[in-house]
């Protein structure tokens, strides 16, 4: 029902998509995925670094809170660690549930969390230059929303 | 036994060490994990402006988050590391 991965290997999205419809059965009729990629523009490379013991567990605490508040047959989290081009997949989130709504509502949910609460760091390469990414106001207010 | 400190990304780059042991006969003066990070910022060069004693610094035991005013002992594994920033 959970299937957390941290991959140095690019994502396969396809296979994912469907080891989760395997697993969530015939009574799913909805599946909602979010695919984020390494933006371009002038940022070479972008390195993450993990924790090699808590961020799979920060994950695996967010996605127990979702299906605490929504009724998913499934979900997916993917996350790239290691050193990613501009164009690369970084994160997939997969939910599977009877409607819609559930499976769109706990994919945004959980985006929002890993930007906030995943233990994850990441590095910005441009050219000679390296520097590490903040996280933003922005990214805390999307958070927010679900606690209101 | 002494205390294990680790250090994660940009404070990890900016002291150049992943990992530092305090020694157990400097344990019993260490109560808190405010403590230990005023033991680092004491200890180690390059400590002040690694970012350790920022707001958004977050701090563990044993692999859970804590705050500063939680109470260490030895052989405990503290961890310093900054905001974090997945997805």
């Amino acid at each position: 029902m959970i299937r957390i991965v941290l991959s140095d290997a690019a994502i396969d999205f396809a296979g994912e998509v469907r080891r989760l419809r395997d697993l969530a059965g015939d009574q799913v009729g909805a599946l909602a995925s979010f695919l984020g990629c390494v933006r371009g523009g002038d940022v070479t490379s972008l390195e993450l670094q993990h924790h090699p013991r808590m961020t799979e567990d920060s994950i695996e605490k967010m996605v127990r809170q979702a299906l605490a508040r929504w009724p998913l047959a499934g979900v997916t989290v993917v996350h790239r660690i290691g050193e990613l081009k501009p164009g690369e997949e970084i994160v997939l989130v997969l939910t599977a549930s009877v409607h819609r709504r559930e499976a769109l509502e706990a994919c945004d949910f959980l985006m929002d969390y890993l930007k906030t609460e995943a233990v994850f760091w990441k590095r910005e390469r441009r050219g000679d230059a390296v520097e590490w990414v903040q996280s933003t106001e922005q990214d805390y207010a999307q958070k927010g929303r679900w606690d209101e | 036994m002494g205390i294990e400190i680790e250090f994660f990304a940009s404070i990890r780059e900016a002291l150049g060490i992943a990992v530092y042991e305090i020694p157990a006969s400097q344990v019993r003066q260490l109560r808190t994990v405010r403590d230990v990070r005023e033991w680092v910022l004491a200890t180690l060069p390059s400590a002040e402006s690694s970012g350790i004693a920022e707001k958004g610094t977050r701090c563990a035991i044993n692999d859970e988050f804590v705050g500063l005013a939680h109470a260490v002992q030895s052989g405990d594994r503290v961890a310093f590391m900054p905001a974090v920033t997945g997805g």
